[in-house]
Formats: structure tokens, C-alpha cells, sequence
């Protein structure tokens, strides 16, 4: 269990120094991860150090933006109600071409297009009120 | 196979009434448990002189607290402590236990779990609904709406039939057996038949994930009093003996190369526990798993290397699991037809197998596998029990 918090009326994790740059960036229509310079792995945000060879080096850093679907569900249900309208929607496990994975909603198809392996690339839409939110969209 | 003594064995084992609805705070169905436990046990309060607890990890430490010793009325304990490791605890703490006996730190340890989520007003869906940090680090649920352990598991089976070019069919194939089993079990709570079609037609929870491919939260306790295997061999019921235990902990990678959700602890927990005993997953007769999700248990059937890796679907849908197949597994109807009472679910049908005290549903039972998991599968804990004091 983590805290979640409200952001412009969005459920949010509470921000750190570990996520605060990937959220931030959302603004600047980035896609924020971490990278360690040592050993030139890239990881997921939220990294205290690198899990490749251990390094506290990490570093923010830019990723291209572009990745696949590596694994899906769509949510026939929800518990909050920020989400209500968009049921049945889709969380999508995506891989970076970088290789960090993040979970994101892919806009722009239909659920049951949705394929493991399908390429995307990402995308940014105002949710809540008017919070910029890290999407995908195929291509 | 070797010819060790046990590590320790399970001498007293007892639950509370088990319900869909509120019958009491988690603590009071715990101290209904270990009393219960203590008497099955063929001893008095005075003799326990070791207790470990284990809470749900979405319960509140008011419902099952440390002070649980002044409520169940235990005095001069030696050893007491709250285990967390999720669910895999319903497994730690009699490893824990049998640990602190063969070290002389107790002789007589009571391992209880107990829980209590649905309470009026609250559905189990909301419970349980939380935002849970099972995908890695980040927390990057909340703001993609991913809540709870299905839509986490959801995501996780996904993968996995991708990977094993498994259908729906392969899912409703595990909900399907242990439905069968279920029928046969007193204590089950779903008491309905279960075909591939009800399976298949029951709504979707999160996809791939249909209502029947997730666990039936109930209030309830389990308890187990552990001895030496001397002391065991004393006590009014048949003892549960220990051969082996293991542990696996294998955390989430979320980057390229690393797949949790096919690679997961059990591997290396069952590991540990076959070389413990000295026998292998062939001589195992039939094995209680955590299996909160359907997929869940096709995984563990490989990991514990009961099947070849991504044969686990094929198998379940040959009924090689349900009640005639090669390999009984969740014999009681586990926790999708029977009781999710975390590792205690596996835990209860594991000793009750292992005593031949299962009724209707007894299958041969000269080695038992007794497995759980916490977390999204990160938390992984076995052990191997028979009736027999050598193997
Ligand atoms: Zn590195």
C-alpha cells in the first residue's frame, strides 16, 4: 500500500523525489525515466538505485516515447470515481524502447483491438481538472 | 528418498466458523481459533509458550493485534511476534515456529491467521479495491485507475497466456476443479456446480478475468499448534510432520528481459524444500496453493516443477487437477471455491490432507505440498508434510 493523494482532482501517488520529474514532465510533453550513466541501463521511474549494477548514480533523463504494449487488462469496474465514465477502460503495461516499462492507458483504439506487442507512442491529455496525464496512442 | 527426522511437526490445528457476513472483529475470531487449536491439541493454555500472528496486510492493526496474547489469555510466551510477509505469512509462521522449537526457544507455538474484511456497509470489492504498489515502484496505479489485486493479477495472466497461447478456457479449467472439489468440502462456502459456460458467462471483473476466476473473501481464523515431532507424536490427533521448507523472494523488474509474471519465487522456494526433505516433485501426492486468481495456480503448478514450463494450462484443462485427476491440487476447493483466507487456506487443507482427516474429498496423502504467496506473487513460502514421522 502506498498514499494516494488528489492532484486537480486526479487520484495520484503522493510525490517524491523518486516520481515528482516523471509527473512534472507530463507538462512539457516529456517522458521522464531514469537511467544510470555506470552501467547504461534504463529504468522505471521511482528507482533509489540501479537495479542492473546496484550504482546511486541514477539520473533523470528523456526516453524517446516510442514502446509496445507488453501486457493489458481493461477494468470493468472501478472504485473511484474519477474513472466512472471511462469504464470499461484499459491499463496497459507498456515497454519503452528503452527498456523501462510504465503503466498507462492507451487511447485512440478500441479495447478489444488491444494486442501484446502493438506499437505505440506516447501521448499527453488533460484529466481531472486540466492535470496533463502521460498516455499512449498505437503507432 | 533421505530418512531425516522432521524438522518439528503440527500437533493441534483448529478454525473459527467461517461466513460471508460480519460474525466479529478479526482478533475474537483468531482467540476462537487458537483455543480451538490448543484443545485439538490435547493441551491446556498453560502449555503454549509461543504465539505468531499473522494479519492480513489490508486489515487494520486493531483488527488482529500484537496484544493478542492478553485476548487469547496466553501467559509467560517465550517467543511472540507478528509475521508479515502478505501471504505468504499463513506459511512463514509455521516455519517460523518449527524453527524456534527445534532451537528450544518453544515448545508449543501457536500460528494464527485471522481476518475479517467484510463488515456491513463495505462490499469486498472495496476491501480490497485499493490501489496496491504491484507493478514496481512508481505508483503509477492510482493515476491509470488500476485498483486492487485482480486488475494487477489481470495484467499479470495476461502476459502469461500470451506467452502459453492459453484461452479463457484454460482459466475456467482451474475454477472449474476446484468448484468440483468445493462440493465435496463441509466448509466451502460456493456449494453451486460450476461448468466451463457458467465460468465463461459470469461477468467480466477486470479482463482477462471473469467473476469465477477470483477468490471468495470470507471472516475467519485459522490456527495450528506446532511441537517438536516428539511432542506430536503424543497429541490426540495424527501428526503433521515437516520435512522440508523453503522460501523464494524475487521482488518486481519492470524492464526488458525480466518477465514477473512467469518467473516467479516458488521456483526457488520449492527448491529449498525438495532439497530440505530429500524427495522431488514426482514423490509429492497432492499439493494446496494460494490461489486467489485461476492463473495462479497453473503458474505454481510449473513452478514447482509439477508440470513442464507453460505445460500448467494443458494440464488443468485435461482435469489432471480435479477430483480423479493425476494430481489433486486445492483439494478442499481453495480460495476460488472454498475460503480465501490468505495462507491459511492452503495451510488448513494442507493439514487436514496430511492428517486424513479430509472426509469425502481425501486423496492419497503421503507427501503434501503446502504453498503460499504474497504480494503480486513477490513473496513466496512451501513446505512438504506427511504422516510419517521418516520419510
Ligand atoms: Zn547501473
Amino acid at each position: 500500500m502506498y498514499d494516494i493523494t488528489r492532484i486537480k482532482g486526479w487520484p495520484m501517488p503522493v510525490l517524491n523525489e523518486l516520481n515528482q520529474p516523471h509527473f512534472d514532465a507530463m507538462a512539457d510533453g516529456k517522458v521522464m525515466v531514469q537511467h544510470c550513466p555506470d552501467c547504461d541501463t534504463w529504468l522505471a521511474p521511482g528507482a533509489f538505485l540501479c537495479e542492473n549494477c546496484g550504482s546511486t548514480g541514477v539520473q533523470w533523463r528523456e526516453a524517446c516515447g516510442r514502446g509496445e504494449i507488453y501486457s493489458y487488462v481493461v477494468m470493468n469496474r472501478t472504485f473511484d470515481p474519477a474513472f466512472e465514465a471511462m469504464v470499461p477502460y484499459n491499463v496497459c503495461l507498456i515497454e519503452l524502447a528503452e527498456g523501462p516499462r510504465l503503466l498507462a492507458n492507451v487511447v485512440g483504439i478500441a479495447n478489444s483491438e488491444l494486442a501484446i506487442g502493438c506499437a505505440v507512442q506516447a501521448t499527453f491529455e488533460k484529466v481531472g481538472e486540466g492535470l496533463p496525464l502521460l498516455k499512449f496512442k498505437p503507432g | 528418498m533421505a530418512s531425516k527426522k522432521p524438522l518439528a511437526a503440527i500437533r493441534g490445528f483448529a478454525m473459527s466458523d467461517l461466513s460471508r457476513q460480519y460474525i466479529g472483529p478479526g482478533w475474537q475470531l483468531a482467540v476462537t481459533a487458537i483455543h480451538r487449536a490448543i484443545a485439538d491439541a490435547g493441551l491446556k493454555k498453560s502449555d503454549i509458550d509461543g504465539l505468531l500472528i499473522n494479519k492480513s496486510p489490508v486489515a487494520s492493526l486493531m483488527d488482529l493485534p500484537m496484544d493478542l496474547l492478553d485476548y487469547a489469555g496466553l501467559k509467560d510466551l517465550t517467543l511472540c511476534s507478528v509475521v508479515e510477509a502478505e501471504g505468504s505469512s499463513g506459511v512463514q509462521m509455521v516455519q517460523q515456529a518449527a524453527l524456534a522449537v527445534q532451537a528450544g526457544m518453544a515448545k508449543a507455538v501457536v500460528c494464527v491467521f485471522a481476518d475479517a474484511p467484510i463488515v456491513p456497509g463495505v462490499s469486498t470489492q472495496q476491501a480490497f479495491g485499493m490501489p496496491l504498489p504491484l507493478m514496481g515502484k512508481l505508483g503509477s496505479e492510482a493515476p491509470t485507475g488500476l485498483f486492487g489485486p485482480v486488475a494487477a493479477y489481470a495484467l499479470a495472466a495476461r502476459r502469461y497466456m500470451h506467452k502459453n497461447s492459453l484461452t479463457e478456457d484454460h482459466l475456467g479449467a482451474v475454477a472449474v476443479a476446484c468448484r468440483q472439489w468445493a462440493l465435496k468440502n463441509p466448509l466451502a462456502m460456493m456449494k453451486k456446480p460450476l461448468s466451463m459456460e457458467d465460468h465463461h458467462n459470469s461477468p467480466y471483473v477486470v479482463e482477462p478475468f471473469h467473476l469465477f476466476d477470483c477468490s471468495f473473501p470470507v471472516n475467519g481464523a485459522v490456527a495450528v499448534v506446532v511441537t517438536s515431532a516428539e511432542r506430536a507424536a503424543d497429541g490426540p490427533q495424527p501428526a503433521v510432520y515437516i520435512h522440508g521448507m523453503g522460501q523464494g523472494h524475487r521482488g518486481v523488474t519492470n524492464r526488458r528481459g525480466f518477465e514477473n509474471e512467469i518467473e516467479i519465487g516458488a521456483k526457488l522456494a520449492g527448491q529449498g524444500a525438495y532439497a530440505m526433505a530429500g524427495v522431488g516433485p514426482k514423490d509429492i501426492d497432492c499439493a494446496q496453493v494460494y490461489d486467489a486468481f485461476t492463473y495462479c495456480i497453473l503458474l505454481q503448478l510449473e513452478q514447482y516443477g509439477f508440470v513442464e514450463p507453460g505445460g500448467g494450462g494443458a494440464f488443468a484443462l485435461a482435469g489432471q487437477t480435479a477430483p480423479g485427476g493425476s494430481f489433486p491440487v486445492n483439494t478442499g476447493g481453495g480460495q476460488l471455491s472454498g475460503y480465501y483466507l490468505q495462507g491459511g487456506t492452503p495451510l488448513s487443507e494442507g493439514v487436514m490432507q496430511a492428517r486424513g482427516t479430509a472426509g469425502e474429498r481425501q486423496v492419497k496423502h503421503d507427501l503434501v505440498l503446502t504453498a503460499a504467496y504474497g504480494g503480486r506473487m513477490m513473496y513466496h513460502a512451501c513446505m512438504i508434510t506427511s504422516p510419517h514421522a521418516s520419510l
